[in-house]
């Protein structure tokens, strides 16, 4: 599975012509641990490797404060993809929860809101979603621990083509975006592609 | 989320439309508290946009219900305070917390105000488990939960919907709901309802406007 991943990932970056990452353009995906130097420490530890993944990056994780074990968390982040291949999330792991799930609170045909389980949430090429309240997010189902503000977690996700990244997810007691942004309701909508046209030289259209 | 957007939008320009004639005291837009009322829709339809309709009406008792310590809850135990009233369930990890985390910033900027969550979710949200429940929250918001029956007279009064939605999810079922936080004034007065994703700073702005008409 690793090594599917990874030859797939290796592929894109070679068809992309992108030199940038040479360890990640290996072919052989045995002959050295790239992926314990691309993965999971490339996110959020040591944001210098982030051009070791030019594929996805993400940002903004933060998770609410969930006191009672008995209740399920959510965590919320950003997922931008730098390639031109579609990809997404297809699942998530913590060691803070027994299950963890992917699921979309989105307002009906009848007015109200309703969460659904979803197989994978988008992230298309040169595009990015946010998982925000009232939109995707990550549902941390039989916690293990109380997630109590100013701690953190681990969260490993894991995409359809790009290889899983393991990031540290703070714990928040309210949204980030309460006061920041007054006028902005949450919008888990993917972000237009030519939104990124400016600052990644990506001028396909 | 368009239509959101929208709801979001129309709002902002309903405040600042009210905004506008500030120099004699601004009625804030009241939605119908009652299905119905033959000029007005529930406060959850019309893609959540308040409906102006002039003076303020009494908001309906929410009869039946009761407290996590088990004693009948009042709607006037609240007079005197500006409350907030939100209908959910505690299971819910993300529309519900948002929403009260909004809540909580109100708290913040505008002391003494309060806010009822009302469960939707009677089977799960018993008063034990609202009591181990609120012993994490402020102690201004009041939990209340009752027989489906009553919950759903409460409902319907203030124009709620919610439906049970079975899932294969680790989590158990889901309710879905209209997710609207409806304010009464301190009066006991039904004044305005806030879709979801209503940012607390307008709400406040809405408090300190109430505060200002007297």
């Amino acid at each position: 599975m690793t090594r599917t991943l990874f030859l797939s990932a290796g592929s894109l970056v070679l068809a992309l012509g992108l030199a940038v990452a040479p360890a990640v353009a290996q072919t052989d995906a045995s002959s050295s641990d790239p992926p314990a130097s691309a993965g999971p420490a490339a996110a959020s530890t040591t944001p210098h490797m982030a051009s070791m993944t030019p594929g996805l990056t993400v940002s903004g994780a933060w998770a609410r404060q969930s006191p009672m074990v008995d209740l399920a968390g959510a965590a919320y982040l950003v997922v931008h993809n730098g390639s031109d291949t579609d990809d997404a999330i297809v699942a998530a792991d913590s060691p803070v929860a027994e299950a963890v799930e992917l699921h979309l609170s989105s307002m009906n045909d009848e007015g109200m809101m309703s969460m659904n389980q979803v197989a994978e949430i988008p992230v298309p090429a040169h595009g990015e979603v946010s998982l925000e309240p009232g939109g995707y997010h990550i549902m941390l189902i039989g916690l293990t621990e109380p997630l109590l503000a100013d701690d953190s977690f681990e969260l490993t996700l894991e995409f359809g083509a790009a290889q899983p990244q393991t990031i540290t997810v703070p714990v928040l007691a309210s949204s980030p975006m309460d006061m920041a942004h007054p006028s902005m309701g949450p919008d888990p909508s993917i972000a237009a592609a030519d939104e990124l046209a400016g600052d990644g030289g990506a001028n396909d259209d | 989320m368009h239509i959101r957007s929208l709801a979001t939008t129309a709002l902002i320009m309903a405040l600042g439309a009210a905004a506008v004639t500030a120099t004699e005291p601004t009625v804030i837009p009241a939605v119908s508290p009652s299905p119905d009322t033959p000029s007005g829709a529930p406060a959850a339809d019309a893609a959540n946009v308040p409906t102006p309709l002039g003076s303020p009406v009494p908001a309906p008792p929410l009869e039946g219900l009761v407290r996590p310590d088990g004693s009948v809850f009042d709607l006037a135990d609240l007079r005197g305070h500006d409350v907030l009233v939100y209908f959910g369930y505690t299971h819910c990890p993300d529309v519900c917390p948002q929403t009260l985390a909004e809540v909580y910033d109100v708290f913040a900027a505008r002391p003494g105000t309060r806010a009822l969550f009302v469960t939707v979710d009677p089977e799960r949200d018993t008063p034990e488990f609202l009591a181990e429940w609120t012993a994490y929250l402020p102690d201004d918001l009041v939990a209340v939960t009752g027989s489906p029956s009553a919950i759903r007279r409460a409902a319907d009064a203030y124009g709620v919907r919610y439906a049970r939605v079975d899932s294969t999810s680790s989590a158990g079922y889901a309710m879905s709901h209209t997710a609207d936080l409806y304010l009464i004034d301190a009066e006991g007065r039904y004044r305005l309802a806030y879709p979801f994703g209503t940012p607390a700073a307008e709400i406040v702005a809405d408090l300190e406007q109430l505060d200002d008409a007297g």
